[in-house]
């Protein structure tokens, strides 16, 4: 009867063994890969501290589990990581604003170099997005801009890009001038796709070539047939390229393919994962008929947030150049909707077909 | 991906279109096609949702109407992507929340928008979601009825919780829908800037979704 104790006693402490070993593991690995998870929750800090404190009273804690926890406890209560903090003041120095408008121009910058600070831009921005942002549909309830700051300021940055490519187009009053714009967008947007020459790295920024793409569609500059139409065939083949490779079609069916083929860095269009996350959150509930996690619903959504760090492990080799960075910022240049609407009627007024298309609608 | 109409006299014809839906966060658009397009979704199963492209078909008596829908779920502030989405959609589904006045708002600033910039074709459809939620209703139906009315647009009031009208929404717009060779899928399915493309004629008239 002794001997059945001592074997229950050896076979429980073996079980315990190995479940203090996988819950260090596990914590060794969360602290490791989601470290802003402790940055930002103090008591989650304090609960894991408690934690691996009552692990260490324990006398027969094995050596390699012992200093497994005491590697940990190390990081717990250590330093509190810094680099969210100096992330958000950097980003807070790159996207301040000037009193007066930028001195640069649309036509005084280099198309690379646009191409180069936009990417610096949305990268930046990229970074900062915490991934509890994404968590429960955050960016979309009423307390948003508390929960999800960057995601916000991703969606501002992605619509302000756009509307100056709209804005730097429909305000050149000849042809000739919008062509060359239009061009030169193009350019910009082929940059931001692939660089080939050997002194630049590959920008890989899908966003930043859907920022410019979507300007194009847009009604303002969709609709002006008599500058498309004067377009060299080679730049209508870039951009259609571009937009192929952006299209919205299958849920950005190309962009997936290309983003999973192309070396990091990488841009991706982060309202493609705020779709796949809303379907997930929509699609099932958290919990199962019988009160469990619903855990592979908790995958799937982990699924997209491990793609977006992913793409954000990756820095490029850009440096900030504020003198380019303040004219792709300066709300100076931008347009409403509306007005930019009449200035493409002005410089290309309605034809007969098109007055017909706004009579049925 | 053909659309072509097969010889047996007993097949129906099968048409293919894009539709759009578009509304403010939150007013249900994901939980109405999840309700329609149910079936190809099962709960607690691993699959690449985010991957999974929706389509749905819906089969009228002469003919079968697949619908390609294009979900902007989520991204409700990518305001400058909307004209990405709803150029060349031969349907835009636009959604509120009938216990929010902002939404309906909302959805009528969508509809002056896909007026003056979508092809002029496409069919419209303001529903109101929600009405489960009747006891908390803000929008009345005769109000946004009478709005449909007067701009042309087909309308329903439908609950994507409790599945009421959904199917009935898809088949009305089936039937709305021309069926006609240069409406069928390959005619507008292009993407990209279409400068020559010619204007569709406007042969249809509204309100024959009996």
């Amino acid at each position: 009867e002794v001997a059945d104790v001592n074997r229950r006693c050896r076979k429980s402490s073996v079980l315990n063994r190995i479940a203090t070993f996988r819950v260090l593991a596990i914590l060794r690995q969360w602290i490791s890969r989601q470290s802003q998870d402790f940055v930002s929750d103090r008591e989650l800090r304090w609960n894991v501290r408690d934690l691996l404190e009552e692990i260490l009273q324990n006398n027969t804690l094995p050596s390699n589990e012992r200093k497994l926890a005491q590697s940990i406890m190390a990081v717990v209560v250590g330093e509190e990581p810094e680099w969210s903090r100096d992330h958000s003041m950097h980003l807070e120095a790159i996207l301040r604003l000037p009193e007066s408008p930028s001195e640069e121009n649309f036509d005084s910058l280099r198309a690379v170099d646009i191409a180069e600070q936009m990417t610096y831009l949305d990268h930046q921005l990229f970074l900062a997005i915490r991934s509890e942002e994404l968590l429960g549909q955050a960016w979309m309830k009423a307390d948003k801009a508390a929960r999800s700051p960057h995601v916000l300021l991703v969606s501002k940055r992605f619509n302000e890009a756009s509307r100056l490519v709209v804005c730097e187009i429909v305000s050149r009053t000849s042809v000739q001038d919008r062509i060359s714009c239009i061009e030169k967008w193009a350019a910009i947007a082929d940059i931001c796709r692939l660089v080939q020459q050997c002194r630049y790295q590959c920008l890989n920024n899908f966003n930043g070539v859907l920022q410019i793409c979507a300007a194009f569609v847009t009604s303002s500059v969709y609709r002006l047939r008599k500058t498309w139409e004067k377009l060299p065939k080679q730049t209508r083949q870039t951009i259609e390229r571009l937009q192929f490779l952006v299209s919205s079609d299958q849920k950005f069916k190309n962009m997936r393919e290309a983003l999973h083929t192309s070396v990091p860095p990488c841009i991706p269009f982060l309202g493609m994962y705020l779709t796949d996350l809303t379907f997930i959150e929509e699609s099932t509930a958290n919990f199962t008929d019988t009160g469990l996690i619903n855990f592979s619903k908790m995958r799937m959504i982990a699924r997209v947030i491990e793609e977006v760090q992913y793409f954000q492990g990756t820095h490029y080799k850009i440096e900030h150049r504020p003198r380019v960075s303040l004219y792709l910022l300066d709300p100076s240049r931008l347009m409403e909707d509306d007005q930019t609407f009449n200035c493409s009627l002005e410089i290309e007024p309605r034809t007969t077909r098109s007055s017909v298309t706004s009579q049925v609608t | 991906m053909s659309n072509k109409p097969t010889n047996s006299a007993l097949s129906p014809k099968s048409y293919q279109y894009k539709l759009v839906l578009l509304g403010e966060s939150a007013v249900g658009k994901s939980s109405l096609v999840l309700r329609f397009v149910k079936g190809q979704f099962h709960d607690y199963q691993e699959s690449t949702i985010g991957a999974a492209f929706l389509t749905q078909s819906v089969c009228l008596e002469d003919a079968t109407v697949k619908f390609e829908i294009w979900d902007t779920a989520g991204q409700e502030r990518y305001h400058s992507l909307a004209p990405m989405y709803y150029r060349g959609a031969h349907v835009a589904i636009v959604v509120y929340d009938i216990t929010s006045q902002d939404t309906f708002s909302r959805a009528k600033t969508w509809i002056k928008e896909l007026q003056r910039q979508a092809s002029a074709g496409i069919v419209i459809c303001l529903v109101g979601n929600k009405i489960d939620l009747a006891d908390k209703k803000m929008v009345e139906t005769s109000e946004a009825k009478a709005y449909a009315d007067e701009n042309g647009l087909l309308f329903m009031e439908t609950s994507a919780k409790t599945a009421t009208n959904v199917t009935e929404l898809f088949i009305a717009i089936a039937k709305k829908l021309p069926k006609n060779e240069s409406t069928s899928h390959s005619g507008q399915m292009r993407r990209g800037i279409e400068l020559n493309a010619t204007p569709q004629t406007d042969s249809q008239q509204t309100g024959c979704c009996k």
